[in-house]
């Protein structure tokens, strides 16, 4: 397996305000699948993903990303697990707005060890006319290709998406997930996609419903689909 | 208005910036206060002193005695208050006491502590020399071979600065003093010396003088003006009034234009709020008062504090500054209405820059508000570099800098009032002592010079004898003049060019006399024998360069004419060696070394002031570059945050963020200097009037170290404090941030 979370747990508040965020989750992800997260607000998906994405810490159970086990982890180990393995997509793509998309990727690319070709992974984004725009010059897809491109440059380990797609027309969510999609397929990277969106899940090879910060279903999805037949 | 309860909440998550912004204001208003509360007080101290002590307008001494019945018609006669003043000078073991005989009209003392003297063996004497030597009422003091019982301590309104000789350049409170007996007393110790006082009623001084000059031949008169005991005084309110001047010229008004610089910013950082509650139907004046009153919390608290400190230590600090003087009674107050002013004016500054930037901002759409994008149509500087290679971090602090020119301006401006007043401090000590090391020389290669008390023909006593007097103008204002040969090896007298001159040419002014009487070459000058007030019409031949005398050269023959003595004749000798005249010979002997040791003691005098201005320097540093880089930190919270994300360490995100601006650290630095070299100009050409020297602006190399090691150590003891302002922001403001 290449995630495991065992027993995660994450509470916020106390005494009668005490929040279960994550109530003693269980999960397991095979390297190299994509997977789709889905839930109601508030389920926990956000905490998650920031647990995955080395954001944070659990307060009990323990997080095996690949060989590393976060649990133990403080926060300058975090920061060298985030640099080296994690790829982020957010929702609002937070872009820094005074650089070109080509420095935005090279704002990742400078401290990696071994990044990808800034060149390449724009013209895999099918963003390489538009290296020397700024992001405000840009529309919401295309900003939202320029962070993907952003967050697989270090060619992570992991990518994780929290509502990739969330501010895009269908149109343009459509082209996103096409791109996540051939990420995938190109760099074998374990993809996690946090979304509300259920018709994204038929693109996963894993579906898990979390809700209330619990777990309620982990499987295999027998009936993927490529990107490019869903129907948002 | 409901709204307002965003006052303490947003305030609390806002604290440094109010806190440094208030701290800004209060260090500029309070440095302000000092000065000018001191220079005030030494001011209304001296007018008043001087008015109830019936200060002399002038002290003369003749060559035949005045008698009383005389003294009485020259008063009716001239309408003056004329007086004589005997005193005896008693050395004992090592310590000279002035003994004066009582006035009844003219320089009256005044007893600050204890009792007049009732009984023949009471004395009271000056207080400096009491406080210095720690001498309490009750103890005894030996003049001569009586001794006598400490009754009481006085300041007279003549000896605020206390010189034993008028020739001196430094007070004298260890081993002088002056004294008053009884009547009784003094006629048993026999005072023989006597000079005269007098007070003008009318405006006839130059008929009393000439007459005087005419029946009982003067021999020395010395005006108020030119009167340093008194003079000093009147320049130490001078130099601290027009300090203060300086600085409110450029302290509030910069410090002002920072902090509504910020204002500015913070209200637009607010942009999507003010574009929420403007679509929920807030109006724009309900707007308009809910951030005025924000910006209203640095100019009312900053200007509240400032009166508050400057009540406290203007005081203790004018106390400090006055401290080479009789302990004057000053009352260092802030007047009500600079107080009120104090606090009204940043106060209402602030508020006009919040009202504006609400106002600039709802002119905007709602919908470019409510996404934050109010400056959109802006120019940007964004467009910079796009296609350079260099690496991003260079173009990210390149368009950090030249795309916010605002935020830029205000780190700039922290960073150069810092060094500004840092180095002013530094470059007025500075001056001084280069004027001691160096310009001092200008006066001649001279080390003695002997002043006699004859005239002599030839050179009996060896050295080089020169004629030399003292003229005044018809405004009073006096100089010298000085008859000499162009060969005269002590006087190699050059213009301002830097070319020889001839005596013989006619008559040469120094170059601080034409800038204190604002003649130029080619003008005609009326010159009033001292003494006789004869009156002489000049043409000035050329500026001579010498910033040192107020003193007019011409050849022995001019100046002997002049004098009306024969050209042959000599008053003064010259040497660089000592010579052997006789003491019952000589006025006074002039020592270069002597002129050095004056502008020593007064860089002494303005040590307080200086170290007060470079603390001041270092803390309006800190607290301007701790604003500006705490809105650099605030306004790039989520670029941090994304960084963090990105799995950047603190210290690279500082390096990105923080350190975008070192390159404004030797800018703001080397910007100052020009200003300071300005502004201490500024400063001697008005201590000139004062001093009749006219120091350069120098700078040493070591204070520019100095300087750039304090505003360095500001700085980066600023971004040192905000670097946990940076590790404190949270990256999960990136995931849950929206921007566009």
């Amino acid at each position: 397996m290449f995630i495991t979370l065992k027993n995660a747990t994450k509470k916020y508040g106390e005494g009668e305000s005490l929040v279960y965020a994550l109530d003693h989750a269980n999960l397991e992800i095979e390297k190299g699948e994509i997977c789709v997260i889905l839930g109601p607000s508030g389920s926990g998906k956000s905490t998650l993903l920031n647990m995955l994405g080395g954001l944070d810490h659990l307060d009990e159970g323990e997080i095996i990303i690949g060989e590393r086990n976060l649990s133990g982890y403080k926060n300058n180990k975090l920061t060298e697990y985030r640099k080296e393995d994690v790829g982020f997509v957010f929702q609002f793509y937070n872009l820094i707005p005074d650089l070109t998309v080509a420095e935005n990727i090279e704002v990742v690319s400078d401290i990696s060890k071994n990044p990808l070709n800034v060149d390449e992974v724009l013209e895999a984004m099918g963003m390489e006319k538009y290296r020397y725009r700024f992001p405000k010059e840009l529309s919401g897809g295309q900003q939202q290709r320029v962070a993907i491109a952003r967050a697989i440059i270090k060619n992570p380990k992991l990518l994780l998406c929290d509502e990739l797609t969330g501010a895009l027309d269908t149109k343009s969510s459509k082209t996103v997930l096409e791109f996540i999609e051939k990420i995938n397929k190109l760099y074998n990277t374990t993809t996690v996609i946090i979304t509300h969106n259920e018709a994204i899940a038929q693109m996963a090879d894993r579906i898990i419903y979390i809700k209330d910060g619990k777990v309620q279903e982990n499987r295999i999805n027998t009936e993927k689909i490529s990107a490019s037949e869903l129907e948002l | 208005m409901k709204l307002n309860k965003r006052y303490s909440r947003s305030i609390k998550s806002n604290l440094s910036f109010y806190v440094s912004s208030t701290i800004l204001t209060i260090m500029t208003l309070f440095l302000f206060f000092m000065m000018n509360i001191a220079g005030s007080a030494i001011w209304e101290f001296g007018d008043d002193f001087f008015e109830t002590q019936n200060l002399e307008h002038a002290n003369f001494s003749t060559y035949l005695p005045i008698s009383e019945t005389e003294i009485e018609e020259l008063e009716e006669d001239y309408s003056v208050n004329l007086e004589a003043q005997y005193y005896s000078n008693i050395e004992t073991d090592g310590v000279t006491a002035r003994v004066f005989k009582k006035t009844n009209e003219i320089n009256l003392y005044s007893v600050t502590e204890g009792e007049d003297v009732a009984l023949n063996d009471e004395i009271i004497i000056s207080e400096g020399y009491a406080v210095f030597n720690k001498i309490s009422l009750g103890d005894q003091i030996t003049i001569g071979d009586k001794a006598y019982t400490i009754t009481g301590f006085f300041q007279r309104p003549d000896y605020l600065y206390m010189l034993q000789n008028e020739g001196d350049s430094y007070k004298n409170v260890t081993t002088f003093y002056l004294a008053y007996v009884t009547d009784e007393e003094y006629e048993h110790i026999g005072g023989d010396n006597c000079m005269y006082l007098v007070r003008y009623e009318e405006d006839n001084q130059a008929d009393f003088r000439k007459a005087i000059n005419e029946n009982y031949y003067m021999r020395t008169y010395i005006s108020e003006q030119e009167n340093m005991r008194i003079d000093m005084v009147k320049m130490q309110a001078e130099m601290f009034t027009a300090i203060s001047y300086i600085i409110l010229a450029v302290m509030p008004l910069s410090v002002v234009v920072l902090v509504i610089i910020v204002i500015n910013r913070k209200v637009k950082s607010e942009q999507r709020l003010i574009g929420t509650l403007t679509a929920l139907g807030y109006k724009k004046g309900k707007l308009m008062h809910h951030y005025a009153g924000f910006a209203m919390i640095p100019g009312l608290f900053g200007g509240i504090f400032a009166v508050i400190f400057a009540m406290i230590f203007a005081q203790p600090f004018g106390e400090v500054c006055l401290a080479d003087y009789e302990p004057m009674r000053i009352e260092c107050q802030v007047a009500p209405v600079a107080a009120v002013i104090a606090i009204v004016v940043p106060t209402v500054m602030y508020v006009l820059a919040a009202i504006y930037s609400v106002n600039k901002l709802l002119k905007k759409d709602t919908v470019l508000l409510l996404n934050g994008n109010s400056e959109q149509g802006e120019r940007n500087y964004k467009n910079m570099l796009v296609k350079n290679k260099i690496s991003f971090r260079i173009k990210y602090a390149m368009r950090s800098l030249i795309g916010n020119p605002s935020r830029t301006f205000v780190v700039l401006l922290g960073i150069f009032l810092g060094s500004y007043i840092a180095l002013l401090g530094y470059s007025f000590l500075d001056t001084m002592d280069n004027t001691k090391q160096n310009m001092v020389d200008k006066m001649g290669s001279f080390e003695y010079q002997y002043v006699l008390n004859e005239l002599v023909e030839g050179d009996p006593y060896g050295g080089e004898p020169v004629i030399m007097s003292t003229m005044e103008n018809r405004e009073g204002e006096q100089f010298s003049i000085i008859g000499t040969t162009d060969s005269n090896p002590y006087l190699q007298l050059k213009d301002v060019e830097g070319n020889n001159v001839s005596l013989d040419d006619g008559y040469y002014i120094t170059s601080i006399m034409a800038m204190l009487q604002d003649v130029q070459t080619g003008d005609k000058m009326i010159l009033c024998n001292q003494l006789t007030l004869e009156e002489f019409e000049i043409t000035v031949a050329g500026i001579i360069d010498n910033d040192m005398q107020n003193a007019l050269f011409s050849n022995r023959e001019n100046v002997a004419n002049i004098m009306s003595i024969d050209e042959d004749i000599s008053n003064v000798v010259m040497s660089d060696v000592e010579l052997d005249i006789p003491d019952s010979k000589i006025i006074q002997t002039i020592k270069k070394a002597d002129a050095k040791e004056q502008f020593q003691n007064m860089s002494n005098q303005m040590n307080v002031m200086v170290y007060f201005l470079i603390g001041i320097g270092a803390i309006i540093c800190v607290a301007s570059i701790y604003v500006a880089v705490n809105m650099l930190v605030s306004e790039n919270r989520s670029n941090i945050s994304m960084l963090k994300v990105l799995g950047y360490k603190d210290n690279q995100i500082n390096q990105i963020v923080l350190n975008v601006n070192h390159i404004l650290l030797p800018i703001g630095f080397l910007l100052s200097i020009p200003l300071v070299f300005a502004s201490t100009n500024w400063f001697m050409v008005f201590l000139a009037d004062f001093i009749g020297v006219l120091p350069k602006a120098y700078v040493a190399p070591m204070s520019f170290i100095y300087t750039a090691v304090l505003v360095c150590c500001s700085y980066f003891g600023s971004l040192f404090l905000l670097r946990r302002k940076v590790s404190k922001v949270d990256m999960v403001e990136s995931l849950k941030g929206n921007r566009e």
